[in-house]
């Protein structure tokens, strides 16, 4: 028999507003224009995508949208997380390059171990991959084992984020052959660790609960891209002389994606503020919404592929993805496994 | 968006605190008329204390609380382990809110101060045998008879009706009117000759919902809120408060829970001899919860954002629903993983096993106020519009 104790802990909100200020507001609507237009889904279909991806880097570089969150002594914007998370939730939704999650932290890297040319070149739009240790991280840590390389197009340098430090390796001297990747719209590289030469290093766990975050950001926008693609076909797509959308077997799932992104995009501006202040429990924070956004990421492609019918299995259209891209992202700053143990093992916040 | 609080939203905090901390009472007792005097008497305290009213406007009585400063009212209540509404509910979130909006300025100045003072209890009489959901459907007929209806019918699931004074009561003036047309929304006094009341057992084993009969009951008219034949608009606004801030006191209380759960696997040996903690299944499927929890409380601080914004909850309120209903009844699998045969010590009464409860409990909470069913047909429809499917 169990008896009720005592409350471990409660009232842990540490809250005022969690609505979009009219600023923030408008950068959103920039950013949302800016990326639709810059980076439509079409794009993807076929094998003009990377090329335009690769211009839009340096067109989102020359907007000052890589520097939005850094210090200003460091050539910033001195906005907040909160600001960025706008950003990626955009990126996020229209499946944008991942080498822009990796030109904001490594520049960030760079600056902050002194090296502010570097620094600059990369907010100028160097093109800078991400670089996923295989198998454990903490074996990585040491520079050994072997790891993949994601980017957009041709790259020279790498970064590489682990919870206790982050590098910034130069890959100039591998071959870069790439491999084949599930996901076709990414360039992936297989290289030995030991090989790459690194040029910056800092300490402490920073870039990863940013990159995290940042991360949380880029599923939330697919979680709601998925279900606005699929939303739209069930008002248009017609069968036994009704559109889709009318029938409950449609419309329940629909109902269902739209609260899970927004449950996921609640917590995810909430991880933001509350790593923007240091709190004590911001990194469970952050891994709640990683969590959360990276479910509603994948059971919303999911839904939406599914909810399509056949048309839905199609390369013709982003359904899959969506898909795709979410199970790169799965990958990135631990798996999800790594962040539920962060999230039991913290206490929530005591106000 | 901003996490930080304002110096007076910490003093709100400490003054909550520190008069929870003086006047929470005990236990609440099941059997339903000892619960009803303890939801009572806790409704008088709080009104004499300064926190009757939460959200009601500062003329009527009410303390005119904002969005931010009720969820603040909320963490301290879970902090303190505070009563909930009980069976206070209705009166405080649906009937006094509907007459501050609808109600003449004599039906008032009658019943809100006796709402504040914890001096009447209501209920509701909306859902009717086969008119739950569709409540444009329903039947019990009102039937005008000089300064006087007349009501014949019965209502169904009706909460807290066998104790309490006074109920909503939704019925058909208008005999030859369709669906949402012809309905009257008038104050019944529970104590008129020709109701019969007859409580209905739940799963959970304590009881709270009723059968409601009604044989001739003569209602004076001036008890009518709104306009004869008007009834519907004034219970759609009644519904509208239900699903606005209703949640908050759960969305909170979830976290608080799921910790607990935590707890409970940290010091519960599984048949192997491990800590139930250990099972790598169960960690993960609590921590998950954990998650959820946290994205409750943010979805909580957005919600009453939008509400001190604009003075009203959106539709999210059904998200909200939809989502904490999930969390709850997912809580309530682990637990049964955790405790094995322990889920089975349990009495029909609360205080004998609150996982096994909640558990069964977790089924009021994804279908009264409106199942989740509806809660996705309403974001289909008012969030989505997507094509009706009806």
């Amino acid at each position: 028999m169990v008896a009720a104790h005592a409350l471990i802990f409660c009232g842990a909100l540490d809250a005022m507003d969690l609505l979009l200020t009219d600023e923030q507001e408008g950068l959103q609507s920039t950013f949302a224009k800016g990326i639709a237009k810059e980076l439509p889904l079409e794009r993807l279909h076929g094998a003009q995508g990377q090329a335009a991806d690769n211009a839009s880097l340096r067109t989102f570089a020359d907007l000052g949208w890589l520097r939005m969150s850094m210090p200003e002594e460091w050539g910033g914007l001195g906005l907040g997380y909160a600001e960025e998370v706008l950003l990626f939730r955009e990126l996020g939704r229209n499946l944008g390059p991942l080498s822009v999650l990796a030109g904001v932290l490594a520049a960030r890297l760079a600056a902050s171990s002194g090296k502010l040319e570097l620094a600059e070149s990369i907010l100028d739009g160097e093109e800078i991959g991400i670089v996923v240790p295989e198998g454990d991280a903490g074996a990585a840590s040491g520079g050994a084992g072997r790891a993949r390389l994601f980017s957009t197009g041709d790259c020279r340098k790498g970064v590489l984020v682990l919870p206790d430090g982050a590098s910034l390796l130069d890959l100039t001297a591998l071959d870069g052959a790439a491999a084949p990747c599930l996901d076709g719209t990414l360039k992936m590289c297989s290289f030995e660790l030991g090989d790459a030469r690194p040029v910056g290093h800092t300490e402490g766990g920073d870039l990863w609960w940013q990159g995290s975050l940042l991360t949380a950001s880029m599923f939330v926008g697919q979680a709601e891209g998925a279900r606005n693609m699929i939303l739209e076909y069930a008002k248009v797509r017609q069968t036994f002389g009704r559109p889709i959308g009318a029938y409950q077997a449609v419309r329940h799932p629909i109902a269902e994606m739209t609260a899970r992104a927004e449950h996921a995009r609640c917590q995810t501006y909430y991880a933001a503020l509350a790593l923007g202040m240091g709190r004590a429990d911001a990194a469970m924070q952050v891994a709640a919404a990683r969590t959360l956004a990276q479910d509603a990421a994948r059971k919303n492609a999911d839904a939406n592929i599914q909810l399509h019918g056949a048309v839905g299995i199609t390369s013709e259209l982003s359904a899959h993805l969506f898909l795709k891209r979410g199970i790169v992202l799965s990958n990135l700053f631990g798996r999800k496994k790594a962040a539920l143990r962060q999230i039991l093992n913290d206490d929530l916040m005591e106000v | 968006m901003d996490l930080v609080y304002t110096p007076e939203q910490i003093e709100f905090r400490r003054k909550a605190r520190d008069w929870l901390k003086e006047n929470v009472p005990g236990t609440r007792p099941s059997s339903r008329e000892e619960a009803a005097a303890y939801d009572k008497a806790w409704q008088r305290r709080l009104h004499d204390g300064g926190w009757a009213g939460l959200n009601w406007p500062k003329e009527y009585g009410g303390a005119a609380l904002t969005g931010i400063q009720s969820l603040i009212w909320f963490e301290e209540c879970e902090r303190a382990n505070a009563p909930a509404y009980g069976l206070m509910s209705i009166a405080q979130t649906h009937a006094g809110p509907t007459l501050i909006a609808r109600a003449s300025e004599d039906l008032k100045a009658f019943h809100l101060p006796r709402i504040l003072r914890g001096e009447s209890l209501w209920c509701q009489g909306f859902s009717e045998p086969g008119a739950g959901s569709d409540l444009a459907s329903l039947k019990t007929k009102g039937v005008i008879d000089g300064d006087h209806i007349v009501v014949t019918g019965q209502k169904i699931w009706t909460t807290g009706a066998s104790t309490a004074d006074y109920q909503e009561l939704l019925v058909r003036t208008d005999p030859d009117s369709e669906r949402h047309r012809g309905l009257t929304w008038i104050i019944c006094d529970m104590r008129s000759p020709g109701i019969t009341i007859r409580p209905i057992e739940t799963m959970m084993g304590e009881s709270a919902i009723n059968e409601v009969f009604y044989d001739e009951v003569r209602i004076p008219i001036s008890n009518v809120v709104g306009d004869i034949n008007g009834g519907w608009s004034v219970a759609m606004s009644t519904l509208a408060f239900e699903r606005g801030t209703t949640f908050l006191r759960d969305q909170i209380s979830l976290s608080a829970k799921v910790e607990r759960a935590i707890d409970l696997a940290r010091r519960t040996p599984l048949a192997d001899g491990r800590f139930a903690i250990e099972d790598s299944a169960i960690a993960e499927k609590l921590a998950e919860l954990k998650a959820e929890g946290l994205g409750h409380r943010a979805m909580a601080v957005a919600n009453v954002s939008n509400v001190d914004r604009t003075g009203s909850p959106g539709p999210e309120g059904s998200m909200v629903k939809l989502l904490v209903g999930g969390t709850y009844k997912a809580l309530g699998e682990v637990v049964t993983e955790i405790l094995g045969l322990g889920m089975l010590d349990y009495d029909h009464s609360r205080a004998s096993n609150p996982w096994a409860y909640d558990f069964m409990n977790s089924w009021v909470v994804t279908i009264a106020g409106g199942t989740s069913e509806i809660q996705k047909e309403i974001i289909a429809d008012r969030v989505l519009e997507l094509p009706r499917a009806r």
